[in-house]
């Protein structure tokens, strides 16, 4: 057989279309279906909540109406979800195929592991970046109709920044999971990392007493509270919030790769 | 070949108590089981710090919901909302998520089967222990949390906080047993556990809302984990009915489950 008849070898753009392929997971589209569905649930049942709830909310976190009610769960339910689904995802970049006892023969293929990588993460967070923006449009348009209309702009700002902020977290996470082996603990490792994005928040709604004289780090800390109590700020907000987490993911991406070229893939 | 292979003819048929003890160890001895003890103390460390001094409009709030705003009150709410539900369907669905589709995805389950053991039995065994060590765990908490917070929180009632965790303690427990019971119904078990902990999340998501509306009251009871924290109405005149009834509810629905699971193993098919 002549070298023109041989078969093309497999290359690592073939390797990477089909990584693309399997990164679209059963359960995507269903739970940002119903992410959507539930932003409605929680237009209709906010106003029946009684008042001493509803004033809670405008004193602790400065959500006057039902629009900064309802923004707010948006940024919260969006940032969360992103955040899960990625998490999720990430099980198939390591600790997955370590379980499965894959990873030795995955990585021993002719590809750098810096490439695996690449090869993994991309999709996902391209996915993740669609999935974030068709539940944050589809959910801003049930918002805009049952609970009035909002400055879109500064939607948009904040929204980059939810987005950005949660793509960012699932990076980060991506390196923390590369030091374990079994998915259970990964997401319960997931689960308690989830709380610290909200830890001033949770302060500022039982515990305010922290915040005497720092207002100032309340008001940048409060996230997504302080997205909606502070709209004019938003985009100024997202010109320094989003390019900063895209240098957080690539660090993030970078110290992963490191720590795979030194890791024993089949211990 | 493909086809729902029936038991070996030499199955005993007695419950497997020794594969259930040694399941149980196993499980208490697993890494996952020490990461939800360090979540639980940390939980039982930074609880008190957080609930400490509730603001008033959090207070007036739980008053609107309970008919009672006391410290108490607003600490048990906390507690319960805020840390024990989402601790029980992460803690459920991780350690019992997994029963039997771990197995499957390994692709280890005819091995598994060809043991001289009922399918229905060997879930029930391996649910059972991931519901004992859940229990012990909870257990343990509930008791260390008690003992601790006569200390750390102003007008702490323990025996009011100890009956409502004896009825929440089932929450966990109804958690892991809907987690088996669905990860059976998937061929994968992570798509089994994402299916889990949505589902869990959305019913500990409305788990108050009986409360937060009354109007929907009626509806909020369809939900288990309502049952779980039904109690907190009622902290101030807890009787034996108050803590009986939602336990015999939950208690039926973790049997159900369970009968569904077991059911469910007996009809898996394997892929040769």
């Amino acid at each position: 057989m002549s070298e023109t008849d041989r078969p093309a070898a497999p290359s690592l753009a073939d390797y990477r279309a089909l990584e693309a392929e399997l990164a679209a997971r059963p359960w995507h589209w269903p739970v940002v279906a119903l992410a959507i569905a539930m932003t409605a649930i929680f237009a209709l049942l906010v106003p029946l909540l009684p008042e001493p709830a509803l004033r809670m909310m405008d004193r602790r976190l400065g959500l006057a109406d039902l629009t900064a009610i309802v923004l707010f769960d948006i940024y919260i339910g969006v940032f969360v979800t992103v955040y899960y689904l990625g998490c999720f995802d990430l099980l198939r970049v390591w600790v997955g195929p370590v379980e499965a006892r894959s990873l030795s023969l995955l990585l021993a293929k002719p590809i750098r592991r810096v490439d695996y990588l690449r090869a993994k993460l991309a999709p996902i967070a391209t996915r993740l970046a669609l999935l974030g923006t068709v539940m944050l449009a589809g959910k801003a348009t049930l918002a805009w109709l049952m609970a009035g209309a909002f400055p879109v702009v500064a939607f948009v700002a904040a929204s980059a920044i939810v987005l950005a902020s949660s793509l960012a977290f699932v990076a980060v996470m991506n390196l923390v999971f590369l030091f374990f082996r079994e998915s259970y603990a990964a997401i319960l490792v997931a689960t308690a990392a989830m709380m610290a994005p909200f830890i001033a928040l949770t302060l500022q709604l039982y515990r305010p007493d922290v915040w005497v004289d720092r207002e100032g780090a309340r008001d940048l800390l409060t996230f997504p509270a302080n997205l909606v109590r502070f709209p004019d700020a938003a985009p100024l907000a997202a010109a320094i919030v989003v390019p900063a987490c895209g240098a957080i993911a690539i660090v993030a991406v970078a110290l992963a790769a490191r720590r795979l070229e030194r890791i024993d893939a089949a211990g | 070949m493909t086809g729902a292979a029936p038991s070996p003819a030499s199955a005993p048929t007695g419950f497997p108590w020794a594969f259930l003890a040694h399941e149980t160890l196993a499980v208490a001895r697993s890494r996952r089981v020490k990461l939800i003890v360090g979540l639980l103390i940390y939980t039982l460390v930074a609880a008190p710090f957080l609930l400490v001094t509730p603001p008033p409009e959090v207070a007036e709030a739980v008053e609107a919901f309970f008919g009672d705003g006391s410290t108490f009150t607003v600490f048990v709410f906390i507690w319960f909302d805020l840390a024990m539900n989402k601790l029980a369907v992460f803690s459920g669905a991780i350690l019992a998520g997994g029963i039997v589709t771990d197995e499957r995805t390994a692709g280890r389950l005819d091995l598994l089967l060809a043991k001289p053991i009922r399918r229905s039995h060997y879930f029930l065994a391996k649910l059972g222990a991931a519901l004992i060590v859940m229990a012990g765990l909870y257990a343990i908490l509930s008791l260390a949390a008690t003992v601790t917070f006569l200390y750390r929180v102003e007008g702490f009632r323990p025996g009011a906080f100890l009956a409502m965790a004896a009825v929440h303690l089932f929450a966990p427990l109804f958690a892991a047993s809907f987690a088996a019971s669905l990860a059976v119904c998937f061929r994968r078990k992570i798509t089994a556990i994402v299916v889990s902990i949505l589902a869990l999340s959305l019913l500990v998501g409305f788990a108050f809302i009986g409360f937060y509306i009354p109007s929907l009251y009626a509806v909020g009871t369809i939900n288990p984990f309502f049952h779980a924290v039904s109690p907190i109405a009622s902290l101030d005149a807890l009787g034996p009915l108050e803590v009986a009834v939602p336990i015999v509810v939950l208690i039926a629905w973790i049997a159900a489950l369970a009968a569904f699971g077991a059911w469910r193993t007996g009809r898996i098919e394997v892929d040769g």
